[in-house]
């Protein structure tokens, strides 16, 4: 089915250093985690294979390869939240950590659920980054 | 049935097979279960009005659709075989009426709607409804026949209900056998188009959509294919026909048809028939580029989740029918059911989803 309201965000997030409006995506980060520390704290998995199934739409998928950098197959294995508006992270193996798409409160949460449920049921991703380092778009396999 | 311009022979195997000969037997002749009619039997499975003004066999459309290639299509499709799947539903008998109008256009739909989805879940909708209601409240009868644009249009506007809501049996009805809830339970076309005449776009909208419909006219001859590329070798005009179209194949120069005769006639049901033969470009051809249900999916498991950047745009992967919007009213009740689905999803547990115009409206996860 077709997906109508595709389409990066034109907008840079707000710098929150010079904003007091609670509502401005926070801006702070994680602190650094080594992927040893990281291997220490959470237990191994057993690969899963990989995603089989279609994307929403070939047309969809073709456009958004040419607009940010997709990593597939990849496992999420630490999250990370802050009392900020719409500021959550989530560590992937062999990646580190990346920022949850925060332009949106639907989104942001939507993202937010799809990456927890992967880190509960340790299943694959798919996902979306942007030039700002931001995951825009998830596949829960 | 409706009339035709030359005198209806009665059919002649013999001579037939004499003429196939001659022509380097292109196509393969036999008994088939249209061959053990009578006349007037075979006569009235043909329903649409005739256009004995199309040339039997159209060099220019043969020609034109030889070459559809090179707008883009590929050279080949069978919806029976997509990467090994068969997206395709079954051949159905239309028996003693003139219906073909109703089973092609309900076939077309049942397979866009498979294919768009890359589902093979089953899907059989109500020929009887379209024909018996829709068609008869435009006048149209057994003996009438109808056009494959009025049923779509009907399909687009009023929708059709599955098979079990309505039952097909051939003979005139009043409509009365409609199940009352029909209207919770139907399919609609969301889009369609007469692209008749334009091979170049069958064959777009086939290898993208999966079927289109299509119209001929049919020859005595044709009621005793079996296998083979049919051509017009010999016979008078019978009667117009609609069937659907699922594939094409360019080093052949023919395109594969889905008949409503029973597999007892043709190729387990199917035919192929030449690029410019009889009309099939040019006689009425349809596409239909979307169909939605409104109805309860049972037994779904939820294989994937997906989101992006916009609010509220969540869908899922139910095994059976592909990806599906969960509902967009607002980005709270999008995120309510990815939590239910999502939780089903982790115990492997199949739920109900309730879809409605392509979306989920109602969610059951047990």
């Amino acid at each position: 089915m077709a997906n109508t309201r595709k389409g990066s965000p034109t907008l840079t997030p707000p710098d929150l250093s010079t904003s007091s409006d609670l509502d401005v995506p926070g801006t702070s980060s994680p602190t650094a985690v080594s992927d040893a520390q990281l291997a220490a704290l959470v237990a191994g998995s057993t690969p899963l294979a990989g995603p089989t199934l279609m994307p929403p739409t070939a047309a969809a998928g073709a456009a958004e390869a040419i607009t940010g950098t997709w990593r597939s197959n990849v496992k999420i294995d630490a999250l990370w939240t802050i009392d900020e508006p719409r500021n959550a992270w989530v560590h992937v193996v062999g990646l580190g950590w990346r920022k949850i798409y925060n332009g949106r409160d639907g989104a942001f949460q939507a993202l937010t659920t799809l990456a927890s449920q992967a880190r509960q049921t340790n299943r694959p991703v798919n996902f979306r980054e942007e030039a700002d380092g931001m995951i825009y778009e998830i596949y829960l396999w | 049935m409706p009339e035709t311009t030359q005198p209806r022979q009665p059919l002649d195997l013999d001579a037939l097979r004499t003429a196939l000969s001659d022509a380097g037997m292109p196509w393969v002749s036999g008994h088939t279960s249209m061959t053990a009619l009578e006349e007037d039997e075979r006569v009235v499975r043909l329903g649409v009005p005739p256009r004995p003004e199309l040339p039997a066999h159209d060099e220019a459309a043969s020609a034109a659709a030889a070459i559809a290639e090179a707008f883009g299509a590929p050279a080949a499709f069978d919806l029976r075989n997509v990467g090994g799947v068969n997206y395709d539903t079954s051949v159905k008998d239309q028996g003693n009426c003139g219906s073909c109008v109703a089973f092609g256009s309900a076939a077309v739909m049942e397979n866009v709607f498979r294919f768009t989805r890359r589902t093979t879940t089953p899907i059989d909708l109500s020929e009887a409804q379209l024909f018996y209601c829709h068609a008869r409240a435009e006048g149209r009868t057994c003996s009438t026949g109808w056009w494959p644009d009025r049923a779509l249009t009907n399909a687009r506007d009023k929708g059709i209900t599955f098979e079990d809501y309505y039952p097909y049996t051939a003979g005139d009805q009043n409509c009365s056998n409609l199940n009352a809830d029909w209207p919770n339970r139907l399919a609609k076309v969301t889009a369609f188009e007469n692209i008749s005449g334009n091979a170049a776009k069958m064959k777009e909208s086939i290898s993208a959509y999966g079927s289109v419909t299509a119209c001929f006219n049919v020859f005595q001859d044709f009621f005793s294919y079996q296998t083979g590329v049919y051509r017009h070798v010999t016979g008078s005009l019978a009667g117009g026909h609609c069937v659907v179209l699922i594939g094409y194949d360019d080093a052949a120069g023919c395109w594969i048809g889905r008949n409503s005769w029973t597999t007892g006639w043709g190729d387990g049901g199917y035919f192929r028939i030449g690029y410019g033969e009889c009309g099939i470009e040019s006689f009425q051809t349809c596409a239909v580029y979307g169909v939605s249900i409104r109805a309860w999916l049972p037994d779904q498991q939820i294989l994937g989740l997906w989101s992006n950047e916009s609010d509220g745009n969540v869908y899922a992967y139910g095994a059976q029918r592909g990806w599906v919007r969960l509902d967009s009213g607002s980005p709270v009740t999008s995120h309510g059911m990815l939590s239910e689905l999502a939780a089903a999803k982790a115990l492997s547990r199949p739920v109900g989803l309730f879809e409605d115009s392509n979306s989920v409206k109602q969610i059951y996860a047990w």
